[in-house]
């Protein structure tokens, strides 16, 4: 009987463990992308690492070392990507598969696009998509749609 | 004495069966070894093109090249791509990002590039001047040019890259 107990005991443990297991990633790269719907793209150039460290429940992150961390709250978490929400209740999306991380903001009437990561090409790309939905009059909840199924794919 | 002979006989019979399972190892290590070195599944293509095809956005489409036969290569390994529409001037080498028996997905600067083995063909996507153009080269004129089109009209209608990439996928995979 007591072994039973310890054996669901330790399950228990490793269950939770691995539930809990704290990911963490740095990437480095070389632009940092802002698209602004009134003033148009914006890229900063510089070496910066971006640091990501993840569980089911909370999402840290800095676009560098230098920087402030930002700590988020999970929405949605699949293999490939995370969905956070932050203090402010910006919604952050980090594609694990491809070490990208975007998000927008709202300064009164006018949207901004932020995207940081591996692979400047497809950084810029992605965050001038993201600005262009909000054009269409799509929302926030359709851009990250269109993030997530861009990060499902597996090439 | 009998007992001691049958023991003997069985002991040189396992001693002979550990010599067959040690050498049986040692093939299999050697096998994986050759097989990591040499890369599992490389494989070229020789193929031909009589013209390329290219559609700028916002522009036209349109083919080049004298209309004759000239040679396609298309060289893969699991980890890269490498293809010539002209051998003088050597191979364009991209990694490779998803691979099947019918088609290779990859990666040169940070645009892709689409391998269709069971076509012959290779079609590609490049960022000239803040436009979009793709290229397709390979034996079937009629359906490279028609595939190049859907490419850039994708791109026009605010296709991803990776959005092109699962189209030509998809094509491979329906013709097939």
């Amino acid at each position: 009987m007591n072994f039973r107990v310890s054996i669901s005991l330790a399950l228990c443990f490793f269950i939770s463990v691995a539930n809990y297991a704290q990911e963490k990633e740095s990437t480095d790269y070389h632009t940092y992308f802002e698209y602004d719907q009134e003033y148009g793209l914006h890229k900063e150039k510089g070496d910066f690492t971006l640091m990501v460290e993840y569980n089911n429940d909370t999402l840290r992150w800095r676009a560098d070392k230098n920087f402030s961390a930002n700590v988020c709250v999970v929405d949605k978490k699949t293999k490939k990507y995370i969905i956070a929400k932050s203090e402010d209740a910006t919604k952050i999306f980090y594609s694990i598969a491809d070490k990208q991380l975007f998000y927008l903001t709202k300064w009164e009437t006018s949207f901004t696009a932020y995207g940081l990561g591996k692979g400047s090409f497809a950084v810029r790309e992605l965050v001038g998509h993201m600005i262009r939905l909000i054009n269409d009059g799509k929302t926030e909840a359709d851009v990250m749609a269109f993030l997530s199924r861009q990060a499902e794919y597996d090439f | 004495m009998y007992l001691v002979k049958g023991r003997c006989q069985y002991g040189k019979l396992l001693l002979e069966e550990k010599f067959v399972i040690k050498y049986m190892k040692l093939t299999a290590v050697i096998f994986c070894v050759l097989l990591s070195y040499y890369g599992y599944g490389q494989g070229s293509i020789k193929s031909h093109y009589t013209n390329a095809y290219n559609c700028k956005q916002s522009s036209q489409c349109n083919a080049y090249g004298g209309g004759y036969r000239q040679d396609l290569l298309i060289k893969f390994d699991d980890n890269h791509l490498k293809w010539t529409k002209d051998v003088f001037q050597g191979f364009t080498v991209c990694d490779v990002r998803k691979r099947s028996d019918e088609y290779i997905v990859a990666l040169k600067d940070e645009l892709y590039v689409y391998a269709d083995l069971t076509s012959r063909s290779i079609f590609y996507i490049d960022f000239v001047n803040d436009k979009y153009q793709t290229w397709g080269y390979g034996p079937d004129s009629g359906q490279v040019s028609k595939r190049v089109t859907a490419m850039i009209k994708m791109l026009e209608n605010h296709a991803t890259q990776k959005d092109v990439m699962q189209f030509l996928i998809d094509q491979t995979l329906e013709k097939e």
